[in-house]
């Protein structure tokens, strides 16, 4: 093995090492979130505590909030990349809808 | 100079081939942004054996068609600027020759993705994007490593062409 290679194979263990535990430390820092503001194109349309249940409606897109999740039922988006999200709870976490131009932040 | 026109015309329909691929075949419910990379092996072997300038026209053609054909406008900034840093950092990692191709690959790999999130903490206005570094910087490198490694072995076939 060449010295080239063999270096290339130390950055990607470091990426690797490093990416884990970044990975831990920001799963074992994130806080329950509080509230839940969801914004389209800058403007805010909601902004409530995380406990409401309650499913929201804005026409290009549905946002649910149950039991502490977050999370987009409807989308009529192309790629669909917010309706296949995980469900958020933490704070921090977002759901991006970029062609809608709406975010779903919990704070 | 026939045979590198008519192997350039041909990385970028395999270019355009691998976006779509990408495109039907979602890696995304890992988290936003990660994919296998495969553009980037298509950058890596235009790199290889074209040339930069040639690497980086075929490059931003992938992008312009793929957008115009079956993207949304938003993600043409996206695209570009991860091209484009990461194109950046593989040039200059190329001539400096410290690191072979499949190492060359994960860096790009990695830019490719951080230039990514920083677009969208730019255009979403926050900071909580960052939230998906640590995958994105393990995909990136692993993805990125992978097609180092499939350019390294392409590139020899297709030079061979060239002479």
């Amino acid at each position: 093995m060449t010295q080239k290679e063999k270096r290339s194979i130390v950055v990607l263990a470091v990426f690797m090492a490093v990416g884990l535990i970044l990975f831990c430390v920001i799963a074992l820092l994130s806080k329950g979130g509080e509230r839940v503001v969801i914004t389209r194109a800058g403007e805010e349309l909601y902004n409530s505590p995380l406990s409401s249940d309650i499913e929201l409606d804005y026409g290009t897109n549905t946002v649910v909030i149950k039991n502490g999740r977050v999370y987009v039922s409807k989308a009529d988006c192309r790629d669909k990349i917010c309706k296949n999200h995980k469900p958020i709870s933490k704070t921090g976490e977002t759901i991006v809808c970029l062609p809608n131009r709406i975010i779903v932040e919990i704070k | 100079m026939h045979n590198k026109v008519s192997i350039g015309g041909m990385l970028l329909a395999a270019a355009m081939i691998f976006s779509y691929l990408e495109h039907i075949i979602p890696f995304e419910f890992i988290a936003p942004g990660v994919k296998l990379g495969l553009a980037n092996c298509v950058f890596l072997l235009s790199l290889i054996c074209l040339g930069v300038k040639t690497a980086f026209s075929i490059n931003i053609l992938r992008i312009l068609l793929t957008v115009l054909l079956f993207g949304s406008p938003v993600t043409l900034i996206f695209s570009l600027s991860g091209a484009i840093f990461s194109g950046v950092i593989t040039v200059l990692l190329f001539k400096s020759k410290l690191l072979s191709v499949s190492g060359i690959g994960a860096v790009s790999g990695v830019a490719h993705n951080l230039a990514q999130l920083v677009a969208a903490m730019i255009v979403t206005g926050s900071a909580g994007v960052f939230w998906y570094f640590p995958v994105l910087l393990i995909s990136g490198a692993v993805c990125g490593f992978a097609t180092g490694v499939a350019a390294d072995k392409i590139s020899p076939r297709i030079k061979k062409f060239l002479k």
